[in-house]
Formats: C-alpha cells, structure tokens, sequence
C-alpha cells in the first residue's frame, strides 16, 4: 500500500473535492486551494459518482481530467477517470481505486487548478434502445469526487 | 494483554438521501485505531455514500469521503477487509462523531443499518 512507505506518519488529511457533470464532452475547470494546514501531497485519488444504464461493468476511460498545483507551475496529473459498477465488482478489494501516488510539496500558493472533461460514454456504451421507444437515453448528470491524501505540517 | 478488537458503530438509516449522525468512544482498552471497514447490505448503496469521520476533535475523513474508499466486496478477507491508517491515532477511550449520508440511489431498500468498524490494537508502531 502506496501510503505505507512513510511509515507511521502522524497527520493526514484526506481532503474531498466534487465537481458535477451535467452535460455531454462538459469540460469542468477545478480550481480550488489547500488548507493552511497542509504540507504535501502524497497521493490522488479521482471516481465517478453515479448509476449508468450502460451495457458493460467497466468503463475505463469515462472521462479525462489535468491538475496544476502551486498556481500552475507544478503539473503533475494527466489521467483518466474509470466507471466501475459496484454490483459487479462485489469481490474486489476497492479501498484505493486508481489511487495515483503524488509527491508534491505544497508551498506558499497552495492554488490547485485544471479541468475535467467528460467522453461521452454514456452515449457510447449505453445499453440497446428496445420497442417502439427509439428516442436516445438523456444524459444523466453525476459527480467525480477527487480525494487528496495529504501530510498535515 | 489483548491486542486486537473489532468494535461495531451502528448507523440506521431511516430514508433515501438521510444523513446520520453518530457518536461515541473507542473501547479504552485499545491504544490505537488501525483500520475502519463500512458495510452496507446492498452493493448499490455504495454510488455515492459518503462518510465523515473526527477522532479527538481531528478530522480523519472529511465530509464527501467516499464509503467505496472504506469498503469492499463479501469475497475479501476479513483481515483484508479494512482501509489501514498510516498515520497514528489514538484510541484509548477518545470520543469520536461523524455522519454518514445515504446517496438516494434509486432501488434501494429502506431503512437499512450501516455498520462502521473500528479496528483497534495494542500496538504503538507497525
């Protein structure tokens, strides 16, 4: 386990940010800044929050997000953003899903910006339209919720 | 001396989109929290839950921390089960609060009991 490596530490914030998604390819800024209370950055992880009448269990590029930290001169995040349906993975264990390893010291400008775009899977993997309705399935808005695993000062 | 115990929270939640507050005091026989594991009796209860959780009056998760973080399927084992915290915290008889929040998923059943595990030890260091 990634966070294990410092050994025990003695201050952790696991800060939460959501953003939500209301439309199809919406590309959502982030943009937000650390507590005076934390010194670094040692981890990330990004799920999607919702429920998708898709027609398979895994999504793996449901959608795309960047992050800057220190007011843009520290950018260290490109990554995608699965959708996994917890009826089916019943038997995983799911403690860090995509938890990406970090090392960032936050400095003076604490300031987090980027974005988070969304590839329109819902469309692409939607499950087959049936009967005599042949009209699309509206997009269904939902959430990303980013969490920051974080070494207090 | 003993060294491992499992204390159980018990959080009922009475509707669709309820948040819950709990409350109360780890076992003073135990140093240290080591772990916490949340159970909910329907996998799609997890899409969104959230659970906040202070031990001493410091925040461990904030609010919008994700059950799916802290939980994991019936196949696991049970030693397996648990999120292990890195860093210290004290057990020892410190109260702890937090709230759980149901995410209104449609099909679910209620009300339900969601239960929070505590995994508490004797051990300083590990």
């Amino acid at each position: 386990m990634v966070g294990q490596r410092a050994g025990v530490v003695n201050g952790i914030r696991r800060l939460n940010k959501t953003i939500e998604v209301f439309r199809p390819l919406q590309v959502v800024p982030i943009d937000f800044r650390f507590p005076g209370d934390v010194r670094a950055c040692f981890g990330l992880q990004a799920t999607v929050v919702g429920r998708f009448p898709v027609d398979r269990p895994v999504i793996p590029a449901f959608g795309e997000y960047s992050l800057e930290f220190e007011g843009k001169k520290i950018h260290p995040v490109n990554f995608i953003v699965p959708w996994v349906s917890q009826e089916v993975f019943s038997d995983a264990t799911q403690h860090r899903p995509d938890f990406l390893p970090l090392a960032v010291q936050v400095g003076t400008s604490r300031m987090i910006t980027g974005f988070y775009h969304d590839l329109d899977r819902q469309r692409l993997d939607a499950l087959p339209i049936s009967g005599d309705n042949q009209e699309a399935r509206p997009f269904q808005p939902y959430s990303v919720r980013f969490t920051f695993h974080c070494y207090r000062v | 001396m003993k060294d491992h115990k499992f204390q159980l929270i018990r959080i009922g939640v009475g509707a669709s989109g309820a948040t819950v507050r709990y409350t109360g005091e780890t076992d003073k026989s135990y140093r240290r929290i080591r772990g916490i594991f949340v159970a909910l009796p329907e996998p799609i209860l997890e899409y969104g839950a959230t659970l906040s959780l202070k031990v001493g009056g410091v925040d461990v998760f904030d609010d919008d921390h994700d059950v799916r973080l802290l939980t994991c399927g019936q196949g696991v084992a049970p030693n397996q089960k648990f999120f292990l915290f890195e860093e210290y915290i004290e057990a020892s008889g410190n109260a702890f609060e937090g709230r759980f929040r149901d995410a209104g998923i449609q099909g679910a059943t209620y009300p339900y009991e969601a239960k929070v595990f505590l995994w508490l030890v004797n051990e300083q260091e590990s």
